[in-house]
């Protein structure tokens, strides 16, 4: 568009070459650490939740139910690897449907509300599928949860056998499932419907009025990020190896809001903002691990200076740069608030084809 | 000329208050309809009931001979009827030019489904309505300013960005709410010129909602005064303001007054 990007459209594939490159040599830079490579593993989880959080923001809605998609995620993975004989690649995928199916369900009723109504309702939701989980023994495992969930099959590589037993191994699954989630994601945002939901985020009135079926894209939207929040749940029944939803569990509401405060700190305007905020935060968390009790009070203090100090979060941090250095350039994200990068795009999209 | 507008018996309940009752009102093709009436005469709920963004508590719309009143604003839209808001309603995150693509969304896909499964003639489309939009923008006189942010244009241009919203889907019936609140002379005389050659060079049927009388006057062959939610007359804009129960309706009364 107006402005010359000259220089950030070969920097970005470069990078994100080099990312990728790093992440995938991890295991040997790491030298098989498991603790670090546990730690990474979780990482990558929760970026793909971090993830399908931020893309409800898209329809400007903040959905504190990605959790509960998890729980059904991760409860169906283990139930259709354990007791149907699924293995783990189908289990997967159909653990992401069923969670993208309820979200569907609810997704009419729900999308009705706006704003904090529809946070309080997903919030609420997400509770509940935790407490079904905590008492629905025949499924579940009740209170006492589902132990042996198994890892992914082995794999045979033109006769190496890869087993993903170990923490080494399952690493690339979940980052690779992860990073293939992503793109998808991406994907969406880049392309012409998110020319719909930016309409709908924009003003959902003007967006009815000029033709967007503003509840259809609104649960198109919602249901695309239940699935990947119930991938993300699979891959975490199929890390941990057992399941627990008590209310000290990963799948509690406390977790809901930890996945809040990483988009937030880590920005919403950009996709790459969960990325950045779940890594640094939980790079912070791990090496503070020796004051655990006082980590809530860490993981506040520096979400409380990024809201200040920058607005748009970590991922914002350059062009609030570039707008101090050259006050005369407004920061892209100030014209656009919620998806600095998606404007380009759709111009592109809707322009060139 | 046909009748493209049918309204019967329409009401709508706020609570206990009927902020529009039992109206009834027909509209031709070609026509532009003035809708007057004192502050909270029901003027802006009857377009918010026709445009479907509000429900329609009891009645009928039948436009171009189709029962459209439980449809939603999308199908409304879907079926030629465009809406520019009172308060300049637009898309803040893009570009003048990026607004009048969304409002051309009409020519563009139908649904949530047919935009995950993108056609292969998409660019060819895609390079049409980019035509189309730079016209439009040329015709409300914002050309030069296609590449700027909505949110960045004066009061007077957004409004006109917002009736090229609402044109780009080339719409049978447009309704305006308001389109001169908060205009200067000039901005009035060209927001007037462009309503009126919308109306002769398109055909486009536009019902306005307007409190500047003189503008009424002027663009308006027929007029319709609401008064708490109901029709209190009918009729060209001068035997309307000449009447003496508009005059009670806007003034008030002497036992009002004193």
């Amino acid at each position: 568009m107006t402005r010359g990007r000259g220089p950030q459209i070969f920097a970005r594939p470069v990078l994100a070459v080099a990312v990728i490159a790093i992440v995938i040599l991890m295991p040997n830079i790491l030298s098989g650490n498991r603790y670090w490579l546990t730690v990474l593993t979780l990482l990558a989880i929760n970026i793909l939740m971090v993830s399908s959080l931020r893309s409800v923001t898209l329809i400007n809605e903040i959905s504190l139910g990605q959790v509960g998609f998890a729980v059904i995620g991760a409860y169906t993975h283990a139930n259709l690897v354990m007791k149907v004989g699924l293995s783990f690649w189908p289990a997967m995928i159909l653990s992401g449907v069923l969670a993208a199916f309820i979200a569907l369900l609810l997704g009419y009723p729900f999308l009705k509300v706006k704003g904090i109504y529809f946070s309080i309702l997903t919030l609420l939701t997400a509770e509940t599928f935790r407490l079904v989980a905590y008492y629905w023994k025949d499924v579940t495992g009740g209170t006492l949860g589902l132990v042996g969930i198994p890892a992914p099959e082995p794999l045979n590589l033109f006769g190496r056998v890869i087993e993903f037993k170990t923490i080494n191994n399952y690493y690339y699954i979940a980052v690779g499932v992860v990073i293939i989630a992503l793109f998808v994601l991406y994907h969406f945002e880049r392309a012409y419907i998110s020319f719909q939901w930016r309409g709908i985020r924009d003003d959902s009135m003007l967006a009815g009025a000029v033709g967007v079926n503003v509840i259809g894209f609104k649960m198109v939207n919602f249901t695309i990020s239940a699935f990947m929040a119930g991938i993300s749940g699979a891959l975490f029944a199929a890390f941990q190896h057992n399941l627990s939803s008590d209310g000290t569990s990963r799948f509690a509401v406390t977790t809901s809001i930890y996945l809040l405060v990483y988009m937030v700190v880590g920005g919403t305007s950009r996709f790459i903002g969960p990325l950045i905020g779940t890594t640094v935060l939980t790079l912070v968390a791990e090496s503070t691990r020796s004051m655990a009790e006082y980590q809530p009070m860490i993981t506040g203090a520096i979400a409380i200076l990024v809201m200040i100090f920058l607005p748009m979060g970590l991922a914002g941090v350059a062009s609030q740069i570039r707008g101090w250095v050259r006050p005369g350039r407004r920061p892209p994200a100030v014209a656009a608030p919620a998806g600095g990068e998606a404007p380009r795009a759709d111009s592109g999209a809707a322009g060139d084809g | 000329m046909g009748r493209l507008l049918e309204i019967q018996g329409l009401s709508r309940n706020f609570g206990g208050l009927a902020a529009v009752n039992g109206l009834d009102l027909a509209v031709d093709e070609g026509e532009i309809v003035g809708l007057i009436g004192p502050n909270g005469a029901g003027k802006s709920t009857v377009l918010n009931l026709i445009d479907g963004t509000l429900k329609v508590s009891r009645g009928s719309i039948v436009f171009k001979g189709e029962n459209i009143t439980r449809f939603p604003p999308h199908r409304r839209a879907n079926r030629g009827i465009a809406r520019v808001f009172q308060k300049n309603a637009l898309f803040k995150s893009m570009t003048v030019l990026e607004n009048v693509l969304a409002g051309s969304y009409l020519r563009t896909s139908h649904g949530p489904l047919s935009v995950l499964v993108r056609s292969l003639d998409h660019v060819r489309t895609q390079r049409e309505i980019m035509g189309r939009c730079l016209e439009l923008l040329e015709f409300v006189g914002l050309d030069d300013k296609a590449g700027e942010m909505a949110t960045s244009l004066p009061h007077g241009s957004q409004r006109e960005l917002c009736v090229a919203v609402a044109l780009a889907a080339d719409p049978t019936l447009l309704l305006l709410d308001e389109p001169l609140t908060g205009m200067n002379a000039e901005e009035t005389a060209s927001m007037i010129g462009i309503i009126k050659s919308v109306n002769s060079t398109r055909g486009t049927t536009t019902i306005v909602v307007e409190h500047n009388m003189k503008a009424v006057l002027g663009l308006c062959a027929r007029t319709v005064v609401l008064n708490y939610g109901q029709k209190l007359i009918e009729g060209t804009p001068r035997q309307c303001v000449a009447d003496p129960a508009v005059i009670e309706a806007y003034l008030g009364t002497d036992a009002d007054v004193f």
